[in-house]
């Protein structure tokens, strides 16, 4: 099998708030805890945006379409699949239906678990097309590519260090993921969420 | 506009996810060349009383096709057609006969106040169930018990559905006819049913029955449906309808449909031509697939700090989608694919072959010679593989 796509938890955060519209499903593998990257990535999520993002564990099938029910907007990560079996996975997709969503879900499994979601829930997996990641070990960023970056952003907003830090510190900044990203880089993330 | 607002407003009209009701409400939908929608009207409008089967490929857009040819039904001044969402109301892994002649009823009922108010209670009480005290009797025609005559009918078809139901239904078809309207009702999500016997059942007990009713079905059914003793199941029906993927290969009508598709949705300056032929090349003509590599080449421009989709952005996009097609398949599998790849042989025998269908990894084009053909986003993982 070839290597899915790789993401780092924070450029992931990024990609499912940019997801955001009705009804997308996103999935990231981890050869990890899955709780504990779910915890971490509603953090991350939050920290960029401020939005209030929902984390549940389901265990089974049925426990899934309740936790849709209940939970039908905003960005939801959801655990507990890695522990569904045959049965889970055809009722999920026999019902499909149910899952809809009026906003982003996140499924955070194992690699075991995706192989059964392709086979075994095809009309699932249909609504979550390429938007699966394997979450990758965050890499320290070289002086080089920070520059990089740093210049990207200069350039999309038309605004320069200074004034962003000084937007930020006056919590004029728009709330733009982006931003958020510029501080990290810039080592001011304590100004973040001001 | 910002350039996040732009893109926000971009993946709002390409969630490949969204509700098919929402397509046709935003008016994005894009009709296409010899719809199934149109073939399916014609029938009905002439014959209101017939019965479709309608089966395709996951993400084929055939629900979008039912809502439109519901709504078009809708158009004529005597047809009144419902669509119901099956998995909605109903329970699929609890599948029994009886449930499409109870939801085509309670559909019935909906916008009918003449049927009696007693027969309308009896019906939905049958249909949604109810809680019965000890002391309380049944249903008075219930009671009592039946002596044979000499003379022994023969069973109905659907003898395994409640007769009196039935009765009941036909009478509110009846009514229905008789203040100017057929009932045609189209059930979707049926195509997810796996159960072999508890879907041919279904089919045999309960289409029968709406005919019994006088009442036009539509069914969308799984693709095993063609195939061996899933012909039974077609038989049950006048008229198959075959919604397969689009040939963007070697029909130009297709091609320009499929590009229309997404014009409807995103402008040439976000989305210039070259990178929406590229998007529907790679999406083999699978509708739902054209709309979610759309929205991942979308995203992968967002991130790249980009004005507009980039050709770089469609291939990441269609590598990215090609690599969770191919997770999960195993080296028999793989070996199919690649026979299927280098000679343009497939057979569809096994179970295993009926999986590569279903999961897209193998597209089926119903009107070209060799039909089969692999998923465009695989062919380069696969020669990789090869190399």
């Amino acid at each position: 099998m070839p290597s899915l796509a790789a993401s780092e938890l924070g450029p992931f955060a990024f990609r499912v708030l940019e997801s955001d519209g009705s009804n997308a499903w996103l999935v990231l593998v981890t050869d990890g805890a899955v709780d504990t990257t779910a915890r971490m990535l509603s953090d991350e999520i939050s920290t960029l945006d401020g939005q209030i993002v929902t984390v549940g564990a389901v265990s089974s099938g049925a426990d899934l379409e309740s936790f849709v029910r209940a939970h039908a907007d905003g960005i939801a990560i959801v655990t507990g699949v890695n522990g569904f079996g045959d049965a889970d996975w055809h009722r999920v997709d026999l019902n499909r239906t149910r899952l809809q969503r009026n906003g982003t879900t996140v499924l955070v499994l194992d690699p075991a678990a995706i192989e059964q979601l392709e086979n075994r829930a095809p009309n699932l997996a249909s609504w979550i097309g390429g938007s699966i990641w394997r979450l990758e070990k965050p890499r320290p960023l070289d002086d080089v590519l920070v520059e990089q970056r740093l210049v990207a952003l200069r350039q999309w907003s038309g605004l320069e260090d200074l004034e962003v830090v000084r937007r930020a510190e006056a919590g004029d900044l728009p709330p733009d993921p982006a931003y958020a990203e510029w501080l990290t880089l810039l080592g001011r993330g304590e100004l973040l969420g001001k | 506009m910002t350039r996040r607002e732009r893109f926000k407003q971009y993946m709002t009209r390409v969630a490949a996810a969204a509700d098919p009701a929402l397509t046709i409400e935003q008016k994005l939908y894009v009709h296409p060349p010899s719809a199934i929608s149109d073939v399916i009207v014609r029938h009905l409008e002439i014959e209101p009383t017939s019965r479709h089967l309608v089966v395709g490929s996951i993400g084929s857009g055939k629900t979008t096709q039912l809502l439109v040819a519901a709504q078009e039904l809708n158009s004529l001044p005597d047809i009144r057609a419902v669509y119901v969402d099956v998995s909605r109301k109903q329970d699929l892994v609890k599948l029994k006969p009886g449930c499409l002649v109870a939801l085509a009823g309670l559909a019935l009922l909906e916008g009918q106040p003449l049927a009696t108010s007693d027969e309308r209670r009896w019906f939905t009480k049958w249909a949604n169930g109810y809680w019965l005290h000890p002391e309380e009797y049944g249903e008075p025609d219930d009671d009592g018990v039946q002596v044979e005559g000499v003379v022994t009918p023969p069973r109905p078809e659907w003898h395994e559905i409640s007769a009196m139901q039935v009765e009941r239904l036909a009478r509110f078809a009846e009514i229905e006819r008789e203040a100017g309207r057929h009932f045609v009702v189209l059930f979707d999500s049926l195509d997810r049913t796996t159960n072999r016997s508890a879907f041919t059942q279904l089919i045999d007990q309960d289409v029968s029955a709406l005919r019994r009713c006088n009442i036009g079905v539509v069914l969308i059914g799984p693709i095993r449906s063609l195939e061996g003793f899933g012909r039974l199941e077609v038989d049950r029906f006048d008229k198959l309808h075959v919604q397969g993927a689009v040939d963007v290969e070697q029909d130009p009508g297709g091609r320009d449909f499929l590009f229309r598709v997404l014009r409807a949705r995103v402008e040439a300056s976000m989305l210039p031509d070259r990178e929406v032929l590229a998007l529907v090349a790679a999406s083999g003509g699978v509708l739902r697939d054209l709309i979610s590599l759309a929205k991942a080449a979308g995203d992968e421009a967002y991130l790249s700090g980009s004005e507009i989709i980039e050709m770089s952005h469609v291939q990441a996009a269609a590598d990215a989608f090609g690599r969770s097609l191919m997770i999960g398949l195993h080296q028999p599998e793989i070996d199919t694919l690649k026979h299927l790849r280098s000679s343009g042989g497939f057979v569809w025998t096994t179970d295993d072959d009926l999986a590569l269908l279903a999961t897209r990894r193998v597209l089926e084009y119903p009107r070209r010679n060799p039909p089969f053909s692999v998923h465009p986003t695989i062919v380069p993982l696969l020669d990789q593989k090869a190399g």
